[in-house]
């Protein structure tokens, strides 16, 4: 991991157009600003972890036993009687 | 169907889990920070699954799909702030532009949805996003209920 030493107000450039910028150090607790083209998702790591693992349960689709999604679907609006 | 121009161009999207997908133009949404997880997908087809409230969002060129349901249909209550740079990214012009949807995990025959972290199209520019809450909180999984009546 690269570590780089910065004082509050200044910059870090990230490839030619992502920016993270320290704008105040309170405690244990550092300010970010950052400036991103807007294709870049800026999230918080833990926030992105969580949502990209139900991401991938969603995406994956679940193995229902071999039943097809589809007819899983209309049992849910249509529950057998 | 019948309002449809003859000679408007239709993709077909060979699905391996819903078979062959014939979509118009005004199916296709342009995710231009795809989804999390998978930033590089950046164009999906929306189709709709007949006889049910959901909607399946499918990849135009690769084998990733999602069930959508319209968040309207899901729950009740539900609204969030959307940030400037989102309202720009997606071209809204006015708050009705914005149509929420929600992800559906099943998870043992189980439905479940995402609040926190819903899909939002722009149908008029075809563009969306999935989109993070952030001043509330919802739960990333939570127990998608029948509607009566919906």
């Amino acid at each position: 991991m690269l570590v780089l030493r910065r004082k509050v107000g200044e910059t870090v450039m990230l490839g030619d157009s992502i920016e993270v910028q320290v704008l105040a150090v309170e405690g244990d607790t550092v300010k970010l600003g950052f400036a991103a083209p807007r294709n870049v998702q800026i999230l918080r790591k833990e926030v992105y972890d969580a949502l990209m693992q139900e991401n991938r349960q969603a995406g994956a689709g679940t193995d229902n036993g071999g039943k097809p999604v589809i007819d899983l679907l209309k049992t849910f609006q249509n529950p057998a009687p | 169907m019948s309002r449809r121009a003859v000679d408007e161009r239709m993709t077909l999207i060979r699905s391996d889990r819903y078979g062959e997908l014939h979509v118009s133009d005004d199916q296709i949404f342009r995710f231009e920070k795809g989804i999390v997880g998978w930033q590089n997908i950046t164009h999906y087809a929306l189709v709709a699954v007949e006889e049910t409230p959901f909607y399946i969002l499918h990849a135009l060129r690769d084998q990733l799909s999602f069930i959508l349901i319209p968040a309207e249909k899901a729950v009740l209550d539900y609204g969030f702030e959307i940030d400037d740079e989102t309202v720009e990214l997606l071209g809204v012009r006015k708050p009705e532009d914005v149509v929420p949807f929600l992800i559906v995990n099943i998870v043992d025959d189980a439905f479940y949805v995402n609040l926190k972290a819903p899909v939002l199209l722009v149908p008029h520019n075809r563009t969306g996003c999935q989109f993070v809450i952030h001043d509330r909180d919802y739960p990333l999984r939570h127990p998608l209920v029948r509607k009566e009546g919906g």
